[in-house]
């Protein structure tokens, strides 16, 4: 019962989750002022060596250098060692809304890399990766792997019960893909708090929004006299309506901190009543949930929140189908008030991990704002009224946000203020926190300039291991790169240390396995491990039979 | 043909201007590669979701439609929804707008002053070393481009000597006050500093050229030596006589320069993270958020359409012998 | 200064038909006068020092443009390496002009790339989008002013509205749109500069042509029963050839210069080097924060020489065009 539970929750997970982080990571590290948030293709790229555009035999597709510099960078080198590998490739920079849907959704590269998502379970995302079912065009298996073994492995884990024998077949899952190598981890990127140590300390990370999460900020203490948390980012926030945003982390964020939920995550992924509206829950079948709510809490605006408002919020989201809630809507058939204090929640089917998947995600909004309001997606809020730790203040769009604390709020943050200002500049972004003008750094960019300046007396850093790496991924639906022996090969030839080492500056780990180190016991170490070496993917091509025409370009083995 | 005939006439052809602008806009915008609505729909929605955000925004009428419907907003100035933000677009260019305008009237009035008058000088003292250091001044000016500039101050005058603030209209974690509040605040003025300077310095060369081009022909007319017969003193001679008969190639070249300045405002904006209408419109391309980037697009031309109208006016009232025709 | 009349004859009159033998054809005709007018116009731009001074910079910008893989010591996009073994890049490498033992003249960028090759190689990118887009704009603006120019009537209205539809357009958004549309490359920036360039041209070179109309010579060609096209190649274009000039001049700087910018912004050409995507991706990865001055400096040094000398040239032939501003 509590397996199943735990797999569909992170159905939720990933699906809501994913998206959010995975916008996130991909915005990481751009340093050019507007086209931070969407650059189009710029700066020197495609370095193969005459320099020449994407006209190979296979394309590998590239963001923008101002939009990702290291990952752009990257690739770059990446298709070098291709090329001398003898493969004919050219590299293709897109804009990134392109990039994402000519690899996710046309299926139309040979080679592809970007920042994975973050995600809470990670069978449940490989299980959207790989699945054979999946390979129509948008439905998630753009690699195009399919392996019908695999299929039963995962559907066999996702159902099964017992969490120990989900541990052995999670192993066995990771040993088989890290075999066939369908996807392969770069690096394994870290979730970094980087902030101003004279000002703020104490940063506890959760495990989907890292160092931004409800948890971190509830936890944070601030230092010497400072009361304000003075974060960036790099463009303007889009919306205030907690409703009709896109799901990028640059909104959730915000609002996680406006907002209340009727159940909060601590630094363990468990459900915390202390720091949670409700202060207690019970699961009353397969398809009801009690709440019981706090009755002394207010909204911002000073009216109270009650049962009702908690009620109105899961009726009201799910009535108007708002798309950014639509797979959480499918699971809640109803909301009642009982009393009080206690909301009943019918579910349209059975969701074991309903506080995972949904009570965690559903933002309670005030019944006294919203009932009057149609199509709630294309409203246009203003000033939001929530009840989370943190109220609105201003939002003075393209350079700054700001929120005040809610002194009311039964977790209280430790600071008074916290605004955003935005800033595409990387270079201002340090001068800012150095100098304590900024006091931490929500973006978090992994380059030379957190390497020269981790260790400037101002400046404190965490690190910890997150379950997102930048991947490769070739896209088997083009020949030969079906071939399991041509993509271990590719793998051999990916220069990943150097990548670390010299473009990420040693921040990140190598990346070794599909599943990470964060997810604990599902991990394993013991699966294939690839050397780094043009010489062992030579070897291993020549002993499957390929080989080298005249010009050094390599042929495939023919069928007959 | 009289001067109401050809104020009509005008109207009638800025009319029309505006409507090519904006059919050439809407045609180009749905040119563009990529889905517009994986911009708009997460791609992690359930297909019925996604469906109906697609026809909330229209975008599953046939083309005709979209584009009868683009013009009878554009007639009541109604760009739509952000496909991100669902504000109104007049509401985003109510937002951005008075930015830029603020940056680009401070640094084009004081560029205007300053090259006119550099201009007046430089033609009387035409052949002096004077002239020369100044033509070659106005000419560097135009000839680094301005995002150049303003790094190389930012670079200096920011990051090295930390006299000037690095970025944005006012210092970090003060906002929140009216628009008019802020623009009478010393922390305003001081943010506005480097990127006017910089403008500033650029906008300079071409009045002063056109000024200084415009001095010699009048200087070459005979009633300057009438002027100097009667014994007049020199400085009233250049700036009273001189100076005022030179000025009128300068008003209609600075109306239309203003709108040019306008339309180009977005690399000054980018440089010092100035939230104008500019970065606001390549921002909206890039996302392709139709609605934004057409609104925006169209207030630009629409104020180089305008500009270029009132200059056309201002030519003939100002020059006696502009027929109108 | 340029010194008067000393050919004896100004280019602002027509060419005396008459001297004209029987067995010279009229193509060479043609050519005769079109090589007399541009020795009398280099005779007069030449005099002056900074025309001289330029014209020499743009010839040098020239030969490094022609000669780029002979100049260049790398090739302008290839990482380097430090050795032929492991995968160490040589990022970030100080100059060997200020003394580093380096082997890299300007030293390397972040990615590794040689950023004096760079810098050579930018020189074709910025004189092709100058001279291409000059060529054309001045080209298409002056074929166009001639035409509305000498026909008058509605064709001049058409084409003159077209004009005024593309003044309605703001130069650096519609560029950025046009190639948001068609992709980001080197051609289609050139491109969409010329599809808006040419509308100045096309303006002055119309007004010219209005009143050229109306001289004698022009009127006693009619009466001969001269062509239109001969009128408009033999006795309009040639007088209105120093505004082209004046007006292609200032066509290099600017198509230079909005290169730059659009490249700036990120929507540059990402396999070709050019100043403006050098400037961009110095910024990307913070040059000046680090001191690499030498990345961020060059390119708008060389953007700077090469537009002043185009407008310092403009400024030549504006001196022959109106002699008053001698």
């Amino acid at each position: 019962m509590w397996g199943l539970t735990i797999d569909i929750v992170m159905v939720e997970n990933t699906n809501r989750i994913s998206r959010r982080s995975f916008l996130k990571a991909t915005t990481a590290g751009s340093a050019v002022g507007m086209t931070a948030l969407a650059g189009c293709a710029g700066g020197g790229g495609g370095d193969t060596s005459d320099g020449a555009g994407s006209e190979g035999a296979y394309t590998y597709v590239n963001n923008a250098q101002s939009y990702n510099p290291p990952r752009h960078d990257a690739i770059n080198v990446i298709a070098d060692q291709f090329s001398e590998l003898g493969l004919d490739v050219g590299v293709d920079v897109l804009e990134w809304g392109t990039l994402f849907s000519r690899v996710s959704e046309e299926y139309d590269y040979s080679f592809a890399t970007w920042h994975t998502f973050f995600v809470s379970e990670p069978v449940t995302e490989l299980n959207n990766l790989f699945n054979s079912a999946n390979t129509d065009p948008g439905q998630g298996n753009y690699s195009g792997y399919e392996n019908p073994d695999l299929d039963e492995m995962m559907a066999n884990y996702l159902a099964e019960p017992d969490e120990n024998t989900r541990i052995e077949q999670c192993h066995e899952i990771q040993r088989l893909l890290m075999d066939e190598v369908p996807m392969m981890p770069i690096t394994q990127m870290p979730q970094a708090a980087i902030y101003n140590s004279n000002q703020v300390g104490n940063w506890q990370a959760d495990l989907a929004n890292g160092f931004n999460s409800y948890w971190t900020m509830i936890n944070l203490e601030m230092k010497g006299g400072e009361n304000t948390l003075k974060g960036y980012w790099p463009e303007t926030l889009s919306t205030m309506n907690v409703l009709g945003h896109n799901d990028e982390s640059k909104h959730v964020y915000q609002f996680n901190m406006l907002y209340d939920f009727l159940v909060q995550l601590n630094n363990e992924a468990g459900p915390d009543p202390e720091v949670s509206l409700a202060t207690d829950w019970e699961r009353v079948d397969e398809t009801t949930m009690e709440y019981t709510i706090r009755t002394d809490h207010s909204w911002h605006d000073g009216e109270d929140l009650t049962a009702e408002d908690v009620a109105f919020s899961y009726n009201y989201i799910s009535e108007n189908e708002v798309p950014l809630y639509s797979t959480q809507s499918e699971y809640i058939d109803t909301a009642e008030v009982v009393d009080q204090e206690t909301v009943r929640i019918n579910m349209a089917e059975p969701l074991g991990p309903f506080n995972l998947g949904v009570a965690n995600l559903i933002p309670i909004i005030p019944e006294h704002m919203w009932a009057d309001r149609e199509n709630p997606s294309q409203q246009n809020i203003q000033e939001p009224v929530g009840s989370g730790p943190m109220m609105f203040e201003y939002w003075e769009q393209g350079s700054e946000f700001a929120m005040t604390r809610f002194d009311e709020h039964f977790a209280p943050v430790s600071f008074e203020r916290r605004f955003w200002r935005v800033i595409p500049e990387a270079s201002t972004v340090w001068e800012n926190l150095i100098n304590g003008d900024l006091n931490y750094e929500p973006f978090g960019r992994i380059d030379r300039s957190l390497d020269q300046n981790q260790d400037n007396e101002n400046i404190g850093t965490t690190f910890q291991t997150a379950p997102t790496f930048w991947m490769f991924t070739p896209n088997e639906r083009q020949e030969p790169l079906g071939d399991k022996q041509l993509r271990k090969a590719l793998v051999e030839a990916i220069p990943r240390t150097p990548i670390v080492d010299q473009i990420l500056f040693g921040f990140p780990e190598t990346g070794s396995n599909i599943v990470s180190s964060a997810f604990g016991d599902l991990h394993t170490e013991d699966v294939t491990e690839y050397e780094e070496s043009q010489e062992a993917a030579r070897s291993r091509l020549e002993e499957a039979g390929y080989t080298w025409d005249d010009n050094d370009t390599l042929q495939a083995p023919s069928d007959d | 043909m009289g001067k109401a005939n050809f104020i009509i006439r005008r109207t009638i052809q800025l009319v029309v201007t505006l409507w090519a602008v904006g059919t050439v806009l809407f045609g180009l915008f749905r040119l563009m590669p990529g889905d517009p609505t994986s911009y708009v729909v997460s791609s992690q929605m359930t297909q019925e979701a996604r469906q109906q955000l697609i026809a909330s925004y229209g975008l599953d009428q046939p083309l005709h439609i979209q584009y009868i419907k683009f013009l009878e907003n554009l007639i009541v100035l109604e760009f739509g929804q952000s496909f991100h933000s669902n504000e109104p677009v007049t509401d985003i260019i109510v937002t951005y707008l008075p930015n830029t305008l603020v940056l680009m009237l401070t640094a084009f009035i004081a560029a205007y002053l300053i090259g006119i008058t550099l201009g007046v000088l430089s033609g009387w003292y035409r052949g002096s070393r004077f002239e020369r250091s100044t033509v070659i001044t106005a000419l560097v000016a135009r000839s680094v481009p301005t995002f150049y500039v303003g790094l190389i101050v930012l670079w200096i005058f920011g990051a090295g000597l930390g006299v000037i603030p690095m970025s944005g209209m006012s210092d970090l974690g003060t906002g929140g006050g009216s628009f008019l509040e802020m623009m009478f605040s010393l922390d305003f003025l001081h943010h506005l500093l480097a990127p006017a300077l910089v403008l500033g310095f650029y906008f300079m060369g071409y009045p002063l050229l056109i000024m200084r081009s415009s001095m010699l022909e009048v200087l070459s007319e005979d009633f300057i030596d009438v002027c100097r017969a009667k014994g007049l003193k020199e400085r009233t001679i250049m700036f009273k006589h001189a100076a005022r008969n030179a000025l009128l190639p300068i008003v209609t070249a600075a109306a239309i320069a203003l709108g040019y300045a306008v339309g180009g405002s977005v690399l000054i904006e980018t440089v010092f993270a100035w939230p104008g209408i500019g970065r606001e419109m390549v921002r909206a391309v890039l996302r392709r958020d139709f609605p934004v980037a057409q609104g925006t697009f169209m207030v630009l031309a629409t104020t180089i359409i305008f500009l270029n109208f009132v200059a056309d006016l201002a030519y003939g009232y100002l020059d006696p012998r502009v027929t109108y025709d | 200064m340029a010194q008067e009349e000393q050919t004896g004859r100004s280019i602002f009159t027509d060419l005396d038909d008459s001297s004209s033998s029987k067995e010279i054809s009229k193509w060479q005709r043609t050519a005769r006068l079109w090589r007399e007018t541009l020795r009398d116009h280099w005779g007069k731009l030449t005099d002056e020092l900074s025309v001289k001074l330029s014209l020499i910079t743009v010839a040098a910008f020239v030969l490094i443009a022609i000669f780029a893989p002979f100049i260049a010591t790398h090739p302008p996009l290839q990482r380097q390496y430090q050795s032929d073994a492991g995968i160490i890049m040589d990022k970030w490498a100080e100059p060997a002009i200020l003394g580093a033992d380096t082997g890299y003249i300007l030293g390397t960028t972040a990615e590794g790339f040689d950023i004096f090759s760079q810098l050579v190689y930018g020189t074709r990118a910025a004189l092709m989008v100058g001279l291409i887009a000059a060529v054309f704009t001045a080209g298409i603006g002056t074929l166009v002013g001639l035409i509305a120019g000498y026909y008058g009537g509605k064709v001049d209205d058409a084409l003159m509205r077209l004009v005024d539809f593309l003044y309605g357009m703001p130069l650096l958004p519609t560029v950025i749109v046009l190639v948001a549309v068609l992709g980001p490359n080197l051609w289609n920036i050139i491109f969409a500069l010329i599809v808006l360039q040419w509308r100045s041209t096309a303006r002055v070179i119309r007004s010219q042509a209005l009143s050229l109309r109306e001289r004698p010579f022009v009127k006693a060609a009619e009466v001969a029963g001269a062509g239109d096209w001969h009128i408009i190649s033999r006795h309009l274009a040639p007088n209105v050839l120093p505004m082209t000039f004046l007006y292609g001049s200032f066509g290099i700087a600017w198509a230079i210069l909005a290169e730059a910018g659009v490249s700036f912004i990120g929507l540059g050409d990402p396999n070709t080097v050019s100043w403006g995507t050098m400037l961009q991706a110095s910024r990307a990865y913070s040059a000046l924060e680090f001191g690499a001055w030498w990345w961020f400096v060059p390119p708008g040094i060389c953007i700077g020489l090469l537009v002043i000398s185009g407008f310092l040239i403009g400024r030549g032939y504006e001196e022959i065009t109106n002699p008053k501003l001698q």
